[in-house]
């Protein structure tokens, strides 16, 4: 079954690196390079059809922080993924806290990457809102 | 001294005054008296020369008229009596051709016995006189007698006149002949001109208007008054007296004549000649009464001048004397002697001004005594400053003391204690036993200079130099110098410090504050790493990024077959990797201790560009504006690490001030005043009153516990004022805040 996946990173190089990792792996990818842009994304679908979210923490506009929590708020049933470069515990704990399946630090292995996406997607749950947009 | 440098005293110059005063009217009063004294006595001479001309010139005519009268007589008995006639006629020789008849004279000599005639001559006919004589008219009707010539008898030299007398024939009423009677004149004028003598050259003298002499007691008759002038002014119609150079006797002196004519015998003369009495008398005698009137005066003159002489010099003394009291007593005064009283008493004006000068005597005594109890006083006071005095005082003797150069003459208590010689072994030592013998020669050569009349190079100046005690030990002292000149030469007075404890404080001061800048270094290190710490994550993230680019790209490499696009992949790693090189390289730069830096001329902008991209690692956003105003500036002269640290911290400041909101942060510079001036301002939140005096103390801070130790600005601080800049801070609650730092700028050459 084919997944698609939402990249939102606002670096051409690290989108591209995702693009290459993913290859091959039946993840397709749906790109928007800033928080802005991925809201826009998800927004504009009348139905909901990202199985899953690959979020950067650093970018123009809206940072992946208020990304995230938009995500959470209005699609809880998308998982996220942050894929950073900060190595930083307490951003990660925030994260968590804001219901994300995995702080991901770059640089971080394909096998990795496509392993954590695997497992978000297959652990996915539906209850609490997952469906259409109202 | 005074008195060989004045040439006249005050007596003499007193005797002068006298002598100018009293002698000048007297030489004028004698002077007027001399010339109106000559001056009369002319006129009365003048006048009785006049007198005595005009009585001889008046004896002279009676004497002419006299011999008129006896012509006459003889003419008229030669009319009468007809044998007197024949006889005269008779017994003379007649002579066919003329009827002249000339014959001697004795009938009538013995007549006559005065009448001095030569010869007479009759003559029968109305003609002419013989010998050239001229009958006065050739008619004898109303003829008399007459002078009809004078001429020179060749054989005696003397004049004769001749008297032309006519006979007339009473019956017929005609003339019938003349009677011609020849007259030496010296015999028939001399008697009366003669006589006439008074003093031992006075005598009267008869001329005729030529010039000829006729009779003088003292000259040849014949002989001629030469001078034309004397001649003109004697030979006038009346009777007068003048003054000549010429003395009318051959010789030219001033001479007084008298003169008169003869009027009488002038009446006789032929027209054109007259005859004249010239009275004169030797001008020394003339002069006699006037130069002795002269001789008198001198001697009057001169026993005044005497008398005033002695006089004024009796008055001079009189009123010189108490002032060469009073000079006396003051130079008394001047030679120090102040004790005595000034006692002049004159009565007078010099009493007066000796009670003055004993005024001042006394309040010089009063101030001297004063003065002295003061030096006494000083003297006293130095010497307890001088004894007292921690510092060793010392003393040495200069050019011209008699001491010698170089060697010490005091010596206080300090300086026996400092050196360890009493003053009795050190008086007179040379300076040199004072100073270890590497110093000596350049005192020696020092004290040679000030002796040729150099000025020390060490005057006014404190100098550390070292000193040798008597043990023979070194310590080290500070000394200053004092030049001073006295009476009796030159003196140096040296102040010297043992300063071993200060040297030793000094040291110790120079140890901790190396200490200081080694712990202040530490701090600034210590805040750079813990600010490293801080940006970890930002750092992470800034390395981890390209690491993770650079992990896709040999992930792909390896599962790749298509070479040309492996070759891309590899590309993008080598990009990637040299981006991360870059990275590291700056940090390791920044973190280096400043102690490992040069300093270099900075350029603000590329350190505010590294400090602004530092900053910005950890921004997750671009919400923060940055403008950056940057206008031409000189570089600066600092370590670039420590500027690049100052911008950081200000930057990083800023940023966070503004935290994870939307906000501005503007770098200008500017060079205002040739200083470098740069004013980051931010957004932010600004800081609150009570806090903005406490931005530079260390460890205030107003961030969580994970931003900062509170270090940031104090190090900003103390960095800024290293390099001689200045750093301000203008802030307002809710609006942001303005940091302004000035460093001087490199001028551009």
């Amino acid at each position: 079954m084919l997944h698609k996946i939402l990249v939102v990173d606002d670096e051409e190089e690290v989108r591209k690196t995702i693009r290459l990792q993913l290859k091959g792996t039946g993840l397709e990818v749906v790109e928007a390079e800033d928080g802005e842009k991925g809201i826009e994304v998800l927004d504009a679908e009348n139905v909901i059809t990202v199985d899953a979210i690959l979020c950067d923490v650093r970018m123009p506009k809206i940072n992946g922080v208020e990304a995230v929590a938009y995500f959470r708020r209005e699609y809880p049933s998308i998982p996220v993924i942050v894929l950073t470069g900060y190595p930083d515990v307490k951003l990660a704990v925030d994260f968590m806290k804001e219901g994300v399946v995995e702080y991901l630090v770059k640089p971080v292995e394909k096998e990795k990457l496509v392993e954590v996406i695997m497992k978000a997607i297959s652990q996915r749950t539906f209850v609490g809102g997952a469906g259409p947009k109202m | 001294m005074q008195s060989k440098k004045r040439r006249f005293g005050l007596s003499g110059k007193l005797v002068l005054a006298i002598l100018a005063v009293g002698a000048i009217p007297l030489v004028i009063s004698l002077s007027v008296a001399y010339y109106r004294g000559s001056s009369e006595l002319q006129d009365v001479i003048g006048a009785s020369f006049q007198a005595l001309a005009e009585g001889s010139a008046a004896k002279v005519d009676a004497e002419l008229q006299r011999i008129l009268t006896v012509d006459r007589i003889l003419a008229q008995q030669a009319e009468d009596d007809s044998k007197v006639r024949t006889e005269l006629l008779g017994n003379q020789p007649r002579n066919k051709n003329s009827s002249v008849v000339q014959f001697d004279w004795p009938p009538i000599a013995k007549t006559e016995p005065v009448i001095y005639a030569l010869k007479a001559s009759w003559v029968t006919g109305p003609e002419e006189g013989s010998d050239g004589a001229k009958p006065a008219t050739s008619s004898t009707e109303n003829a008399s007698a007459k002078v009809t010539g004078m001429y020179l008898n060749s054989a005696t030299q003397h004049h004769l006149l001749q008297i032309s007398t006519p006979i007339h024939d009473r019956k017929k009423n005609r003339p019938v002949g003349w009677l011609h009677r020849d007259y030496d004149v010296k015999k028939l004028f001399d008697p009366i001109i003669y006589p006439i003598r008074f003093g031992g050259t006075g005598h009267v003298m008869l001329i005729n208007n030529a010039g000829a002499i006729i009779s003088c007691p003292m000259l040849v008759t014949g002989s001629r008054i030469e001078d034309q002038t004397l001649l003109a002014r004697v030979t006038k119609h009346h009777g007068g007296w003048t003054t000549a150079e010429n003395d009318g006797h051959g010789r030219r002196v001033f001479s007084i004549v008298g003169y008169a004519p003869l009027a009488g015998v002038n009446s006789l003369l032929p027209p054109g000649e007259s005859w004249h009495m010239f009275v004169w008398q030797d001008s020394r005698e003339i002069f006699a009464p006037a130069k002795s009137l002269l001789i008198g005066v001198l001697l009057a003159g001169l026993l005044s001048l005497g008398l005033l002489v002695a006089l004024s010099y009796y008055a001079s003394s009189h009123i010189v004397k108490p002032i060469q009291r009073l000079r006396h007593e003051a130079s008394r005064i001047a030679g120090g002697d102040l004790s005595q009283p000034l006692a002049v008493h004159t009565g007078d004006e010099i009493e007066d001004l000796a009670g003055e000068l004993d005024k001042m005597r006394i309040q010089l005594h009063q101030h001297i005594g004063t003065l002295e109890d003061k030096i006494a006083g000083r003297e006293r006071h130095f010497r307890a400053v001088t004894e007292s005095a921690n510092d060793a005082i010392i003393t040495g003797a200069g050019a011209g003391a008699s001491a010698g150069a170089g060697n010490i003459v005091g010596w206080n208590a300090a300086a026996e204690r400092l050196f360890g010689y009493t003053e009795a072994e050190i008086n007179g030592q040379p300076l040199t036993v004072l100073m270890p013998e590497r110093f000596r020669n350049l005192h020696r050569e020092g004290l040679a200079r000030v002796v040729a009349g150099g000025v020390p190079h060490v005057i006014g100046k404190t100098v550390e130099l070292a000193g040798l005690r008597k043990d023979g030990s070194e310590f080290p002292l500070e000394f200053s110098l004092a030049q001073w000149q006295a009476a009796d030469g030159q003196f140096f007075t040296a102040i010297i410090r043992d300063i071993t404890k200060r040297k030793q404080a000094e040291e110790a001061l120079r140890e901790n504050q190396a200490e200081k800048d080694r712990v202040m270094e530490q701090l600034i290190q210590a805040e750079k790493v813990a600010t490293i710490g801080t940006m970890a994550s930002g750092i992470g993230h800034e390395i981890n990024t390209p690491l993770y680019v650079i992990m896709g790209r040999a992930e792909a490499i390896r599962d790749e077959k298509d070479i040309s696009a492996c070759n891309e992949y590899a590309r993008d790693i080598i990009k990637h990797t040299k981006h991360i090189s870059a990275i590291v390289k700056s940090l390791s730069g920044y973190i280096h201790p400043a102690s490992q830096h040069e300093l270099a001329k900075v350029d603000v902008h590329e350190k505010l560009a590294q400090a602004l991209a530092m900053a910005k690692i950890s921004l997750l956003d671009d919400r923060v504006e940055i403008r950056q105003n940057f206008a031409p500036v000189p570089k600066i002269s600092a370590k670039p690490e420590d500027i690049q640290q100052v911008f950081f911290n200000v930057i990083r400041n800023g940023i966070q001030a503004m935290a994870g909101k939307k906000g501005i942060l503007e770098i200008t510079t500017t060079l205002e005043d040739s200083q470098v001036c740069i004013r980051i301002r931010d957004t932010g939140t600004g800081i609150r009153a009570e806090h903005l005096g406490k931005i530079f103390v260390p460890f205030f801070t107003t961030k969580g516990p994970d931003e900062g130790e509170g270090l940031g600005m104090y190090i900003v601080q103390k960095i800024v004022n290293k390099y001689n800049g200045t750093i301000t801070l203008e802030s307002e609650v809710g609006k942001g805040t303005t940091v302004t730092i000035r460093f001087p700028g490199v001028k551009p050459i």
